[in-house]
């Protein structure tokens, strides 16, 4: 019967119907609806999300979904952005640029996060899609300014390069001179990641005055001040802006210039870059701060009172990124100008201090949580925090969606009590219902985890360090977590049993990371061989795992779900565990 | 085969425990590891001979021969359970100038993105940010200028530094905060070169030519001005602040930097802060100095 109703309909109407359906989510539920509608929606999908670039093979995705037109990969795990994965460890697009070239002449956009992209690669991009349009390389690495100019030579339809993050071997400024005269189309470029003192200006200034649709642009910090108004001059609807270098001695004919330059950017709504800020140009800028909903002050080494008067002129502001020179002080007048934010990241100015360096502690972010209704993500270095403090926090910002504390010396108690910190995060998870991605810190015992496995229900991202007593925290989280996706684990006390006893969930969840656990390397063998589906992989930098007894904990484990089986591109660290591992001797 | 990166012999930096010189032997130096670190100790003291492994007459002061009792940079000593010492441990240690914080030396805490910290390093060392010192100074007193200020009186780096070796594809990367001396610097390009599990043979024979001290290759470092020197020539402190990447080069190819490529131990050790006595003890005819 309900084959008839399926067939009912010819599939040109089914396709115009899935083309309404955006998510990926969706798309999956309509494609096990039954056979027909598989066929169809694969034909019809153009845009593809994969996580883990292990989970499944090029040859596979071209396979199901013939007519792609935009692809994002993903390849590292989290914790490489801490140097936690060995160079060499993996996440090489190549393998998929190549596949591709052949099978979507017209694949449009390429979203990379975390992985190795080559300077072929890039050149490979550029010679094989003639409407390539949208280039994002977020943490990536591997390539050079050569490889850009490539794709500025060649992508007459480009949109969008935005290389956020990425190291990138600089080789100087020229390779923006490759944009032909004739290309127009730029819409967003971020190339703030780049490291040479060399900028090409004078090509700069071309390409930003004759792309006239350009909305984003960030630029590196070789640009200097002095050359922001002529910048902006040329581009005055840019509604994204990052400034290289935001310091120089004082000038009143370039402060004039640069503040009349900013107040004809009537769309200008985010502002970041302000590297080696000198504060007596910040007034420059406050002509847009009243329009501005993001800020990011992230590398602006000015005091408290500085960052203050500026933020008053931000009451629209959602969005902060900011370090913690703000000080408790500073926080508590932001949630008085700025009562719609939204995110708040405080990072540290001095990491690694022994003393703290500055007022910062729990009372900045409580200040905020408690006149911000709004707040949903937070990312916050401190030194110090109390239980007391984080149950006000959760009570008071409910719709919290991403929680991450950093409390910098780890296991840290409650400053106040002593105690471990397992109910301000228990109350955490307890309130905030829609919590998706939490990071812990400071002195939490196995009871922590047990909130978490009871009360974090909508949990799709945790990630743990220096926590915990024994199996059973992992086991909580493994066996309560209905929606977790990312696990990552670092220095924690847990060992073979939670994981053996929760191995069905790893399928369940894109991967899981532990190092400097107690995992032992037989129980990694024989999650390999008991588990098919699961890629199980042994980085152990210190030589194979397998001259050490089965008893020895492994130093890092990588484990994903993939479809696609072991993979071949391991360096010489790396050892998977298959099915044939746990009968091998050791 | 034993193999330690011919480098800087002058003995172990502000690391943990205590290294032993005997006082007749000729170029050996032995050394105790203290397992349990309740105080870093700095420098040498001069002793008799313990249990340690002893050179071979003759063989050049390597690395290993030196045990940099700093906490390792992996996190994990005992199968992963709480890092005693790593971490919770010594939080005052000796003030010794050149001893990074405890913290620095737990790989990858804080969470902070790779991206960020080298960023707070280009900004720690930026020309401007030195000279807009003079004209912030009223607005930016120590506090804001601490990041500087952490760069050159602590460990001086913060981030990780790419290291390659000549004949070996991939590189790597090394977090210098984490090394307290020229010593440990050589135990962990050793481990990472010469002990990256499933090293093809070649892999190790290249290394061990290396790390005999048969000088087939020399470590060298590019400083801030893009020149590139050798390594050990400077205090280990001012290394860490002008030091942009490594590679382990080959000797053929670093003919421009001069030939020197073992260091004189006792011109070494004069230049670095030490409250070990008898210093003169450690020269010895057997280490050359080739020009």
């Amino acid at each position: 019967m309900q084959k008839k109703v399926a067939c009912s309909f010819p599939d040109e109407v089914l396709e115009h119907v899935f083309s309404f359906i955006q998510s990926d989510k969706d798309r999956n539920a309509v494609s096990m609806v039954c056979k027909s509608w598989y066929e169809i929606e694969r034909w019809c999908r153009r845009k593809i999300f994969i996580g883990n670039c292990y989970a499944v093979s090029p040859r596979m995705v071209i396979r199901r979904f013939p007519k792609v037109r935009s692809i994002e990969l993903k390849g590292k795990p989290h914790f490489a952005d801490f140097n936690l994965v060995p160079d060499g460890w993996g996440g090489y697009v190549l393998p998929w640029i190549a596949e591709m070239a052949g099978a979507y002449p017209w694949l449009e956009e390429i979203r990379l996060k975390r992985m190795v992209v080559t300077d072929e690669c890039l050149e490979l991009i550029a010679k094989s899609f003639k409407n390539f349009k949208v280039l994002v390389l977020f943490s990536c690495e591997g390539f050079s300014t050569d490889g850009l100019a490539a794709i500025a030579a060649s992508c007459m339809n480009l949109r969008e390069l935005d290389l956020r993050d990425s190291d990138v071997d600089d080789l100087g400024g020229h390779w923006l001179s490759h944009f032909p005269e004739t290309y127009t189309s730029l819409v967003s470029l971020n190339s703030s990641c780049l490291g040479s003192d060399e900028v090409s200006l004078s090509a700069l200034e071309r390409l930003v005055g004759r792309c006239t649709n350009l909305r984003t642009l960030r630029l590196n910090r070789a640009v200097p001040l002095d050359k922001i108004a002529n910048i902006l001059g040329r581009a005055p609807q840019l509604v994204d802006f990052g400034t290289g270098t935001y310091g120089a001695d004082l000038q009143s004919d370039v402060f004039s210039s640069l503040a009349g330059a900013f107040s004809s950017c009537k769309e200008l709504r985010s502002l970041s870059g302000f590297w080696d800020v000198v504060p007596a140009y910040l007034p420059a800028i406050y002509p847009v701060c009243s329009r501005l909903t993001s800020l990011n002050l992230s590398y602006v080494t000015i005091q408290s009172p500085d960052l203050v008067k500026l933020l008053r002129h931000c009451p629209s502001l959602q969005r902060l990124l900011v370090l913690d020179y703000i000080e408790d002080s500073g926080l508590e007048a932001l949630s008085s100008s700025c009562k719609d934010l939204q995110e708040l990241r405080v990072f540290p100015s001095d990491p690694f201090g022994e003393e703290p360096n500055v007022s910062l502690t729990e009372q900045g972010l409580v200040s905020v949580c408690l006149a911000c209704p709004k707040l949903q993500s937070v990312l916050y270095f401190c030194r110090r925090m109390s239980n007391v403090a984080l149950v006000t926090i959760a009570q008071n910002c409910p719709n919290l969606t991403r929680f991450r504390l950093c409390i910098i010396e780890p296991r840290t108690a409650d400053f106040l009590t002593l105690e471990p910190l397992d109910v301000g995060f228990g109350a955490i998870v307890e309130h905030c219902k829609d919590l998706r991605r939490l990071s812990l810190s400071g002195l939490l015992t196995d009871r922590v985890f047990e909130y978490i496995g009871r009360y974090a229900k909508k949990l799709e991202m945790l990630s743990v360090a220096f926590a915990g007593e024994s199996d059973l925290g992992l086991h909580h989280v493994l066996s309560g977590c209905e929606s977790l996706r990312k696990l990552e684990i670092r220095d924690c006390p847990f060992g073979d049993k939670a994981l053996l006893a929760n191995a069905a969930k790893l399928e369940t969840m894109r991967s899981l990371w532990m190092s400097s656990c107690a995992v032992s390397f037989g129980a990694c063998k024989l999650l390999g061989q008991k588990m098919p589906r699961l890629n199980v992989e042994v980085i152990d930098e210190s030589g194979p795992p397998d001259s050490r007894p089965d008893s020895c904990p492994v130093d890092k484990l990588y484990i994903y779900r993939s479809v696609a089986g072991p993979r071949f591109d391991m360096p010489p660290f790396v050892w998977t565990m298959d099915e044939d591992s746990a009968l091998q001797v050791s | 085969m034993e193999g330690g990166l011919v480098l800087l012999g002058g003995g172990v930096g502000g690391g943990g425990g205590s290294s032993r010189f005997p006082a007749n032997e000729s170029a050996v130096a032995k050394v105790e590891v203290v397992s349990e670190v309740t105080e870093l100790e700095l420098g040498l003291s001069l002793g008799g001979p313990t249990g340690k492994a002893k050179a071979t007459p003759g063989r050049i002061l390597t690395a290993k021969d030196f045990s940099s009792v700093v906490v390792p940079h992996r996190a994990s000593i005992n199968g992963g359970y709480p890092p005693s010492v790593a971490v919770s441990g010594t939080k005052r240690a000796a003030d010794d100038g050149g001893s990074p914080t405890v913290i620095s030396q737990v790989v990858g805490w804080p969470p902070i993105g790779a991206y960020r910290m080298n960023s707070l390093v280009n900004q720690a060392k930026a020309p401007r940010a030195e000279e807009n010192k003079g004209t912030n100074e009223a607005n930016n007193p120590k506090k804001a200028g601490s990041t500087l200020k952490q760069s050159d009186e602590k460990s001086g780096h913060i981030g990780y530094t790419k290291v390659n070796m000549d004949g070996i594809g991939i590189g790597r990367k090394l977090d210098l905060n984490a090394h307290s001396s020229y010593e440990s610097l050589a135990q962990a390009l050793e481990d990472m070169f010469l002990r990256s599990g499933g090293a093809e043979k070649e892999q190790l024979t290249m290394a061990s030519k290396l790390f005999d001290g048969s000088s087939e290759f020399v470590l060298t470092y590019e400083d801030k001005e893009g020149d590139w020197m050798l390594v050990g020539d400077v205090p280990w402190v001012m290394f860490l602040t002008s030091v942009r990447r490594l590679r382990v080069m080959k000797t053929s190819e670093a003919n421009g930097l001069g030939k020197i490529f073992l260091f004189d131990i006792r011109s070494e050790i004069a230049r670095e802060e030490r409250t070990a006595k008898k210093q003169a003890d450690i020269a010895s005819p057997a280490f050359t100095i080739h020009r």
